[in-house]
């Protein structure tokens, strides 16, 4: 064999492996392959998963529309992306998640009489913290209202907040922090017209209007941008990761507490900053970084719609843990969880759900795979054992 | 491609793109078997064709072209992670899990078409309504008009035949 080569392995190995049939050489090699690359062991955990199910991932006619509406934009925005490459500008689109550890309230109710109540999302106001430090409650009572921040003017619409063009003085100076708390969601467009979706439990900082220099906002948690194009760049700073959008129009979704911070970029480009260096992506990669790990950002390819959904009210799990999955959905529901067993955390679930029902409806969702059960006490959420097996299914 | 060529408006494109994508997905799915590869290595298929809807083959010329071009992207993904797959074992159930037929037959076809021949008629009529039109359990119990419990033994009995042939017989023949 070759030098490059010397990793080669036939697919039979792993079939061997599955099918317990495999020889003591085989297996050696076989080992090398997974311990050389960790794309490799990621494709055995893939194959031990496929001949474990018994289904099959069929894409329902849903899915399909979906698919292909995400498709038709991405098409269509690559168009226009060329139209700005052809007139001196680029337009860029990316997606930021970002994360740190995750901490929930103990809000919990013991009695068992609540065991019939629902979940739902928590539907929680939004605060502005204004320059000075003080902070508005940013209610939906569906009314518009004028708030102002010195002599700037912001408008609130239903939803969202509204900043216009401001050639006073110092406005760029002045900062103003949107907080979405548990449950919530909130929406912006900022001075230069940019417009940024803010999910869940996010914190957003910004000036009230952007100046002559580069345009600078920090995000911790996560959310969904879209940059205007403008004479200057557009930097998103988070706890671990810079993202300056090289160009126009770009899609940002971060959170600040998870153990891994991950930009997935749609269309355009975008300059991923970190200690290690500079990393430049390209239209469907995705840049993630771990806590307190050393070495370079690691840049895989990744279908960019599963990290947007939530934009949409859809929960969108791919091959995640019930660990993960049970993390993401404490942030949208007032809930606390506990495992049975540790050997539960690790199941792994496929599929997209919707955000806006109550969690109950949500969760039975997962026991329909026989693979968990859930029991409730108030608030309070045991994961438990299904009847069948725990390998990693779809929803 | 030769022959004629046509240019596809937007809404021919997304029936184009709505009538194959199950069955191309679930023959990157049944190559690859990590969904998420799938879904991409098939919408990077789309994006290629896309870029040249201007001047395409008509749509029965355009499937086999679809399917190969789905093929490929699968071999590239295996060069990539340094494995090869010499019995062509997973491109014999990308096959088989798509239904999908090469226009030339081959030795790879005609095993494909012996797999599924092994299974009984009801078994096939219950895989093919599943995999092909994407009926839910409860739809082709309805269709068929046996339980639901019914067609998930069934189904798991045919996948199980199939595996089980393919898995048996394909290193033999390419040996």
């Amino acid at each position: 064999m070759r030098g490059e080569d010397k990793h080669r392995i036939d697919w039979m190995l792993i079939a061997k492996y599955i099918s317990r049939t495999i020889s003591e050489f085989e297996n050696l090699r076989l080992q090398n392959w997974l311990k050389s690359d960790w794309e490799h062991r990621q494709f055995f955990e893939h194959a031990q998963h496929y001949y474990s199910r018994e289904d099959f991932p069929l894409p329902d006619e849903k899915q399909i529309d979906r698919n292909w509406t995400e498709f038709y934009g991405r098409m269509k925005q690559n168009q226009v992306r060329r139209i700005w490459h052809g007139i001196g500008s680029v337009a860029a689109m990316a997606i930021l998640l970002i994360g740190s550890v995750w901490m929930w309230k103990t809000l919990l109710d013991d009695s068992g009489r609540l065991a019939q109540q629902q979940i739902l999302p928590v539907n929680a106001q939004a605060i502005l913290i204004l320059s000075d430090g003080s902070s508005v409650n940013l209610e939906n009572n569906g009314e518009e209202k004028t708030l102002t921040d010195r002599d700037v003017q912001i408008n609130r619409q239903g939803k969202g907040l509204v900043y216009h063009p401001h050639t006073g003085k110092n406005a760029d100076t002045l900062f103003n922090t949107v907080q979405v708390p548990q449950g919530g969601e909130y929406h912006l467009i900022l001075s230069d017209g940019t417009q940024v979706w803010l999910n869940a439990q996010t914190r957003f900082t910004y000036p009230v209007a952007f100046g002559q220099g580069e345009r600078k906002v920090r995000l911790e948690g996560e959310a969904y941008f879209e940059v205007m194009p403008g004479h200057t760049s557009f930097l998103v700073e988070t706890q671990r990761m810079n993202v300056r959008v090289l160009g126009t129009s770009f899609n940002v979704n971060a959170y600040p507490d998870e153990k891994i911070t991950v930009t997935t970029l749609v269309s355009g480009k975008v300059e991923i900053q970190a200690e290690e260096g500079n990393r430049v992506l390209q239209p469907g990669e995705q840049a993630s970084r771990r806590v307190g790990e050393q070495g370079d950002i690691q840049v895989n390819r990744v279908n960019p719609l599963h990290y947007t959904q939530w934009k949409e009210g859809y929960f969108s799990f791919r091959d995640n843990t019930l660990t993960d999955i049970m993390h993401v959905l404490a942030r949208w529901y007032e809930m606390e969880y506990e495992f049975e067993s540790p050997d539960l955390e690790q199941i792994c679930f496929f599929g997209v759900l919707n955000r806006r029902q109550d969690m109950k409806e949500l969760l039975q969702e997962f026991e329909k795979t026989g693979k968990v059960r859930f029991e409730y006490k108030g608030n309070k959420v045991r994961i438990c054992a299904g009847e069948s097996g725990n390998n990693g299914t779809t929803i | 491609m030769g022959g004629s060529k046509t240019a596809y408006s937007d809404s021919e494109f997304e029936a184009v793109f709505k009538s194959h994508y199950r069955a191309l997905f679930l023959f990157a799915y049944g190559y690859v078997m990590d969904e998420m590869e799938a879904e991409d290595i098939v919408s990077g298929v789309f994006s290629r064709v896309w870029e040249k809807r201007k001047n395409l083959p008509p749509e029965e010329e355009l499937k086999p072209y679809l399917y190969a071009s789905v093929k490929y992207a699968c071999l590239r993904y295996f060069k990539r992670l340094q494995l090869t797959d010499d019995y062509r074992k997973r491109q014999a159930e990308a096959f088989v899990l798509s239904f999908a037929e090469e226009k030339n037959e081959n030795e790879l076809t005609l095993l494909v078409k012996k797999a599924l021949g092994s299974l009984s008629d009801n078994q096939r009529k219950i895989v093919e309504m599943h995999v092909m039109k994407g009926m839910k359990y409860a739809e082709i119990s309805g269709a068929m008009n046996i339980s639901e419990n019914t067609v998930r033994t069934h189904l798991k009995r045919a996948y199980k035949i199939l595996r089980f042939y393919l898995k048996d017989t394909l290193p033999s023949i390419f040996l």
